[in-house]
C-alpha cells in the first residue's frame, strides 16, 4: 500500500520533467503533495491505534502543500502571464532519460552500496532520495524562475519523504517548524520572483548574469 | 534570561512594521537594538562569570560555545543596527529609498537579527536547522531590498542555492536522527546537543560520517566555504551595507557555529581525523580559491566579500586543526573577524553612497572627502589584513603556528603566503583609493558624530586586545577552548 502510493511519488516527479507548461508542473506538484499527505494519514491510521503524530503532519502537508502553495503558484503565473509554452534548454526525451538514469543511480548504487546502514525495507527511501535529485534536475534543466521555485518544493517534498522514510517523521516541533519554513520561504521567493518579472519585464534566468567575479 | 533575546528583536519587528512615522520606527529599533545588545552582552559575560548552568529539557540553552556567537551578535548586529540608521537617512537623501518603506526595512532587520539569535542558542539540531533557513529567508528581502536589477538577481541566487543547500543539511540531520534513535529513542530529547554529546561514543560511526558529510555541504553553502560560496560574493555586494556587515559578520558565523557543534559530536563518535581532515581541505580551499577574485576585485564590497570567504577558510581550518592554539586561534579569529569586518562594510557603504559608485577606481581621495570614516576603513583594512597591533595578527598567528605543528612546514608557508598576498592585495586597493586627489566636485570634509564613535568602538576592541589581553578574557577565552576540545561537554 506504502509502496503503491511511493511509486506514484515518484512517477509523479519523472512526469514533471516531461510537462512543457508551468500550470501542468503545478498540478503535478499539488499531486505530488497529495502522494505524500496520503501516506503519512495511512501511516497515521494503518496501525489499530491512532498515530497523531503523523495525522497532524498529514494534516499539515495538505493545507500547506495541496492547497496554499499550488494556489500560491497557480496566482503568481497568473500575474506574471507566463508564456504557457516553456523552452526548455534540455530537451523532454532527454530530460526524461536523464531522470529515468537518476532512478537508477539512486536504486542501483546510493541507496544499497552508500546507505547500506539504514535498514528500510521499501520503496520508500529510493523513492524519496531520486526524487530529491529529480527536484534538483528539474531546478537545473528549467529556465524561468518560476520553475526553480517549483523545482525547491518538489525537492522538499522528496527531503520530507526521506524523513519519513528513515525515521518514521522527525520530532513534531522540528516538523512544525519546517512547514513553517517552507511556507514562508516560497511566499518569499513568490515575491522576489514578482519583482523579478516587475524589474526585467521577463522572469528568465538567463537575464540573471550580470554579477560576476 | 534567554527568551528575552527572541521577543524583544521580534516585537521590535513587528512594531517597526506598522504603520507608523519613520521617525517613530527609526527610535523603535534604536531602542529595540540596544536592549538586545545589553541582554546579550549581559548573558554571555554571565556565564562566563558563573560556573557551568544545568538547564536540561529547555529549547534554549547557553554554554561557552553559544555564549561568544551570542556575544558576537550583541555587539556587532546592535552596532549595525544603529549604524543603519544614518545609513539609510543618507540613502533618503540620495532618493534610493522611500520613507514609506524604512519602516519595513527595520523590521526585517530585527527579524534577521532575532533568527541568528535562535540559531545559536537553540538546543535542538532541528531548531538550529529551521533558525539558519530563517535567516536565509529573511536576509533575502532584505538583499533584494533597493528593488534593482543587480539586486534581485543577487536575492534570488542567494534564497535559491542556499535553500538548496540547507536542504542537504537537513538529510544530515534525519541521518543523526536516525543514528541517535538507537541510542537515545525517539523523543525530540534525541536531537538536543546537551542529551548528543555525552552519548556521542555510541553513534554509529558509519552513519554519523555520512552526515557530516551533508551537514558539511549544507551549512558549508551558508558559511560560504570555497567552491559553495557563489552567492556570497553577490549577496553582500548587493545588500545595503548594514545588512552586508551582518551578513559577513554574524551570519557567516552562525553557520560556522553550527559545523563546529557537528565537528564536534562527529569526531566524538568517528574518531579523531575524518571530519577534521575535511574541515582542513575546505578551508584551505576556501583561502586558496578567494585569492585570485580579491586580487584582480574592482568592486570594493565585493573584495570585501572575498575576503571574508578566506577568512571564512582560515577559521574553519583552525577549528580542522584543533588543539589549543587551533581552538583558540579560531574562536579568537571568530571574534575578530566579525568585529573587523563589520566596520569595514559600515564604513565602506557611507563612502559608496558619497561617491554613488561601488567602484575602486572611481573612488579616489577618500581621505580628502571624509577624513573620519576613511581613517577608520584604513584602520579596518590593516586590521582585517593582519597587521600587528590589531586582535587579528594574533588569532592568525595561533592557527599559524598549531598548522607548523601538526601539518608540517609546507602547508604553514603556504597559510602565511596566502595572507601574505592577500595583505598587498587589501593594502594596494586601499593605497590606490586614499593616497589619490579627490575629484573637485565633491564637497570634502565631514563632522565627528555618533555613528563614528559606532564603528570606533569595535576598532578599538581589536587594537587593545591586540596590545594587552586582560587575565579574566585570557580565562574565559581557556573555557571556551577546553569546551571544544572536551568535545563539547562543559568542563566543571
Amino acid at each position: 500500500m506504502l509502496d503503491f502510493f511511493a511509486i506514484l511519488f515518484l512517477i509523479v516527479s519523472l512526469l514533471m520533467l516531461a510537462g512543457r507548461s508551468i500550470t501542468n508542473n503545478i498540478t503535478l506538484l499539488c499531486a505530488q503533495a497529495l502522494a505524500l499527505c496520503v501516506m503519512a494519514f495511512y501511516l497515521g491510521l494503518a496501525t489499530g491505534e491512532i498515530n497523531w503524530h503523523m495525522v497532524i503532519v498529514g494534516g499539515l502537508t495538505f493545507v500547506v502543500k495541496v492547497i496554499i502553495l499550488p494556489g500560491v503558484l497557480y496566482k503568481l503565473v497568473h500575474k506574471v502571464k507566463v508564456h504557457r509554452e516553456v523552452v526548455l534548454s534540455v530537451g523532454v526525451v532527454s530530460s526524461l532519460l536523464i531522470g529515468i538514469l537518476l532512478i537508477g543511480l539512486t536504486y542501483g548504487y546510493i541507496v544499497p552500496v552508500l546507505l547500506k546502514d539504514i535498514q528500510v525495507g521499501g520503496h520508500l527511501l529510493s523513492v524519496a532520495l531520486s526524487s530529491i535529485l529529480l527536484g534538483c534536475f528539474f531546478m537545473i534543466s528549467r529556465p524561468l524562475v518560476i520553475s526553480q521555485l517549483i523545482g525547491v518544493v518538489a525537492m522538499e517534498n522528496g527531503l520530507f519523504l526521506c524523513a519519513l522514510a528513515i525515521t518514521g517523521g522527525m520530532p513534531l516541533i522540528i516538523e512544525l517548524g519546517i512547514f513553517f519554513d517552507i511556507l514562508v520561504g516560497a511566499l518569499v521567493m513568490a515575491i522576489i520572483t514578482y519583482q523579478i518579472n516587475g524589474t526585467f519585464a521577463s522572469i528568465d534566468t538567463k537575464l540573471l548574469n550580470k554579477l560576476k567575479g | 534570561m534567554l527568551y528575552v533575546l527572541l521577543i524583544v528583536p521580534m516585537i521590535t519587528g513587528i512594531l517597526c512594521c506598522l504603520p507608523i512615522k519613520p521617525r517613530c520606527s527609526e527610535v523603535i529599533n534604536m531602542i529595540g537594538s540596544v536592549l538586545t545588545g545589553i541582554t546579550a552582552i549581559y548573558c554571555s559575560i554571565k556565564l562566563f562569570m558563573s560556573g557551568p548552568v544545568e538547564n536540561i529539557n529547555r529549547l534554549l540553552i547557553i554554554d561557552e560555545l553559544s555564549a561568544v556567537l551570542v556575544f558576537i551578535i550583541g555587539v556587532v548586529g546592535t552596532s549595525c543596527c544603529l549604524y543603519g540608521v544614518a545609513y539609510l537617512r543618507q540613502d533618503l537623501k540620495n532618493g534610493a529609498i522611500t520613507e514609506d518603506r524604512m519602516g519595513l526595512f527595520w523590521g526585517l532587520l530585527q527579524f534577521f537579527v532575532a533568527t541568528m539569535y535562535l540559531a545559536v542558542l537553540a538546543d535542538n539540531l532541528g531548531v538550529m536547522w529551521v533558525a539558519i533557513e530563517g535567516t536565509t529567508i529573511v536576509s533575502a528581502l532584505l538583499v533584494a531590498f533597493q528593488g534593482h536589477k543587480a539586486a534581485l538577481e543577487a536575492a534570488w541566487k542567494y534564497i535559491i542555492i542556499c535553500t538548496v543547500g540547507i536542504a542537504f543539511a537537513m538529510l544530515g540531520i534525519i541521518l543523526t536522527f536516525y543514528a541517535a534513535r538507537g541510542v537515545l529513542g525517539s523523543s525530540e530529547l534525541s536531537l538536543s546537543w546537551r542529551q548528543l554529546y555525552p552519548v556521542a561514543t555510541q553513534l554509529d560511526p558509519s552513519l554519523m560520517k555520512l552526515a557530516f558529510i551533508f551537514i558539511l555541504v549544507g551549512y558549508g553553502t551558508k558559511a560560504g566555504l570555497f567552491p559553495l560560496h557563489t552567492w556570497l560574493p553577490d549577496a553582500h555586494s548587493q545588500a545595503p551595507s548594514p545588512v552586508s556587515a551582518l551578513l559577513s559578520g554574524v551570519l557567516l558565523n552562525c553557520a560556522i557555529y553550527a559545523i563546529i557543534r557537528f565537528h564536534l559530536l562527529t569526531t566524538m563518535a568517528v574518531g579523531e581525523g575524518f571530519s577534521a581532515k575535511l574541515l582542513i581541505i575546505f578551508g584551505l580551499m576556501s583561502m586558496v580559491g578567494a585569492l585570485p577574485f580579491i586580487l584582480v576585485q574592482k568592486d570594493i564590497k565585493r573584495l570585501l566579500a572575498y575576503s571574508s570567504v578566506e577568512h571564512v577558510g582560515i577559521i574553519i581550518l583552525g577549528v580542522g586543526i584543533g588543539g589549543v592554539l587551533g581552538y583558540t586561534g579560531a574562536v579568537l579569529h571568530l571574534i575578530n573577524h566579525a568585529l573587523g569586518k563589520s566596520v569595514l562594510f559600515l564604513s565602506a557603504g557611507t563612502l559608496t553612497q558619497n561617491y554613488k559608485s561601488k567602484l575602486i577606481p572611481k573612488m579616489q581621495g577618500i581621505g580628502q572627502l571624509l577624513p573620519i570614516t576613511s581613517a577608520i576603513f584604513m584602520a579596518g583594512l590593516f586590521a582585517i589584513g593582519g597587521a600587528p597591533p590589531f586582535g587579528l595578527f594574533f588569532s592568525e598567528l595561533n592557527v599559524a603556528s598549531q598548522i607548523f605543528q601538526t601539518l608540517g612546514t609546507g602547508l604553514g608557508l603556504v597559510f602565511l603566503m596566502v595572507i601574505a598576498v592577500v595583505f598587498t592585495g587589501l593594502i594596494y586597493f586601499a593605497g590606490k583609493m586614499y593616497f589619490s586627489n579627490l575629484p573637485t566636485r565633491f564637497p570634502r570634509g565631514e563632522q565627528f558624530s555618533v555613528s563614528h564613535l559606532l564603528v570606533l568602538l569595535p576598532i578599538c576592541l581589536l587594537l587593545i586586545q591586540g596590545i594587552y589581553m586582560p587575565d579574566v578574557v585570557q580565562q574565559w577565552l581557556g573555557r571556551v577552548v577546553n569546551f571544544m576540545s572536551n568535545g563539547g561537554i562543559p568542563s566543571v
